[in-house]
């Protein structure tokens, strides 16, 4: 007996020798170099050279470059264009992050009150606008906004009023392209609350009944604090899409205008790189909005970490 | 139905019809004849419904050509991201390899950097090898990503160990341990994530309006604004007969699948 169990041990700590030979496998590199070349030809790289090209004039055709020193760090800053986009870009994700976390989440809350043969047909309509593509969304309502012609200002013509030209109106240019981004993106975070309500146990409800707790309090006081696992995972992910969810409307429906009133950081680098082929002074556009935006992923993260613990 | 009840069936029906009339009018438009389309007045539904502004689409841009583009380009990129993200996850979550974690770290930062900032080297590299208007650039540039690598690595550290283990006391390599057992059992999720790269490489934007202005080279979303016309001449109804075109076969999918669909990004998008 005694012999048998050294023997199973022996077997064991020799398999476990095996196991751990053949996961350590020299091979191992093999599996991870496409990733490796790939990330590093197209986004490591880029990175690097969009930093060497900030230090450069060149115009994308000519085969002179001038090293200009800080020289576009110093025109941005001092540019119009770039705190505007700044300003922009933070009141656009705030507001996006605003609707698109609270939006869903009220109609995942109705929805979870009817009928499952009602909560899907809702759920697939309300999904739908995720499957499209945003750019040919984009150019429907570009017509929509139509100052003359779009069925936003002929319904208001209707009752008498005049819609004013809503692309090209600095009062309400961004707030267009705010609302087609809503439009376009809040099914995901809908669908994904629905995932969250799901998984909380229906004791959890039937605890809380029995001892007298309304329907408000419910909300309150079981699915909301429940569910804020996924609050949080919606808010964070949508936060830091947005800037990349606003580039497409900007470019269709108000090129940043009017007087870069809606224009956004992403945009701006793509106006400035290949609207006016300024390749060195987008490029530092493109660095500084990069750092930016690494900070504030970097706070998030902490904060978030601060917060909640994933993981098994 | 109690009054509660009634209340929140007209929330939402109110927030379905606020999602689905864009999608109505474009098809509203698209049937149109052009004088009803400038009347400036509110009218739902054609009086005189026409199919021209669909022949006038049609001969204007080469629609089956774009349809073709964006489904290579959708389809190999989706099946190139899937290859990469698992190979690099099977790397990361069941070999031993030295640096792991400091690859792994690399991959998922790559999910932080917004494709505006990459955009330009990027752009450069592609023109300097003279690959313009082709589907290496429409395709390469894309083949591999953090997400991916992020969410499958996620997946294959849930598989248990003894499946694993069992592969390699039967004397498989690791490249038969891969395609034998953790492809296998992981298919679910690889078929989700894979819904969703497609969906997205199908709709993006950004990079093919940079790399393919050649109108057959284009894919569906770029080869719509042609119609666009910045000085205010839009050609209205080919548009909206185009935007038809294009979203229809895809709303389509969507609700045959929708389920599958959306459960594929309920999976893929919220990890556990």
């Amino acid at each position: 007996m005694m012999e048998a169990t050294a023997l199973g041990a022996a077997t064991a700590r020799s398999r476990t020798r095996a196991s751990r030979r053949w996961r350590g496998a020299a091979v191992g590199h093999l599996y991870l170099t496409p990733a490796i070349v790939l990330t590093g030809l197209f986004v490591y790289w880029p990175l690097v050279a969009s930093t060497v090209l900030s230090f450069y004039d060149w115009n994308l055709v000519s085969p002179t470059w001038a090293a200009v020193g800080w020289q576009n760090y110093r025109e941005l800053i001092a540019s119009r264009a770039f705190w505007m986009s700044l300003v922009n870009t933070g009141k656009a994700a705030a507001a996006l992050t605003v609707l698109t976390v609270g939006v869903p989440l009220l109609l995942a809350l109705a929805v979870q009150r009817v009928g499952p043969r009602w909560r899907d047909l809702y759920r697939v309509v309300l999904f739908s606008p995720t499957v499209i593509s945003m750019a040919i969304a984009c150019a429907v309502w570009l017509w929509i906004f139509h100052p003359l012609y779009g069925v936003l200002n002929t319904t208001l013509r209707l009752v008498g009023l005049q819609g004013p030209a809503w692309l090209s109106s600095s009062d309400s240019a961004i707030w267009a392209i705010i609302l087609v981004t809503v439009w376009k993106t809040f099914g995901f975070n809908f669908v994904l609350y629905i995932a969250g309500l799901l998984t909380i146990p229906r004791e959890m409800y039937e605890a809380a009944r029995v001892d007298g707790a309304s329907e408000r309090q419910l909300v309150w006081h079981v699915t909301l604090p429940l569910l804020a696992p996924t609050t949080l995972f919606v808010f964070l992910s949508t936060f830091i899409l947005s800037p990349q969810n606003l580039f497409i409307p900007t470019q269709i429906l108000t090129q940043g205008g009017p007087n870069e009133a809606s224009n956004n950081v992403g945009y701006l680098v793509y106006q400035l790189g290949f609207e006016y082929f300024r390749v060195g002074y987008a490029s530092a556009a493109a660095t500084l909005i990069f750092l930016v935006f690494l900070v504030l992923t970097a706070l998030q993260f902490y904060l978030a970490e601060r917060r909640i613990h994933y993981g098994r | 139905m109690g009054a509660s009840a009634r209340g929140v069936h007209v929330l939402l029906v109110a927030a379905c019809l606020l999602v689905v009339f864009p999608m109505f009018w474009m098809f509203s438009t698209a049937l149109k004849p052009p004088p009803e389309i400038f009347a400036g007045t509110f009218r739902l539904w054609p009086s005189a419904a026409t199919l021209q502004n669909f022949t006038t689409a049609l001969t204007q841009v080469p629609m089956l050509r774009l349809f073709w583009n964006s489904l290579v380009v959708a389809a190999v990129v989706t099946a190139a991201q899937i290859l990469t993200s698992a190979l690099a996850a099977y790397a990361c979550a069941i070999l031993r390899v030295p640096g792991q974690r400091v690859w792994f770290a690399l991959f998922v930062a790559t999910m932080m950097v917004p494709s505006q900032v990459t955009m330009i080297p990027n752009y450069l590299l592609i023109a300097r090898f003279e690959l313009l208007n082709t589907y290496t650039a429409l395709i390469v540039p894309q083949v591999v990503t953090g997400y991916g690598i992020f969410m499958l690595r996620q997946t294959f550290k849930n598989l248990p160990t003894s499946l694993v283990e069992a592969g390699i006391l039967d004397g498989a390599s690791s490249w038969q341990v891969l395609w034998r057992i953790v492809v296998p059992t992981t298919r679910t999720a690889l078929a989700a994530l894979s819904v969703l790269f497609f969906i997205n490489t199908w709709n993006q934007y950004l990079w093919p309006l940079l790399v393919a202005n050649d109108k057959y080279m284009r894919t569906l979303p770029v080869g719509m604004q042609e119609f666009v016309s910045l000085e205010g001449g839009t050609n209205w109804g080919p548009l909206m007969a185009a935007a038809t075109m294009a979203i229809v076969p895809a709303l389509l999918a969507y609700v045959v699948a929708q389920r599958y669909v959306l459960e594929s990004f309920v999976t893929a998008g919220l990890k556990e």
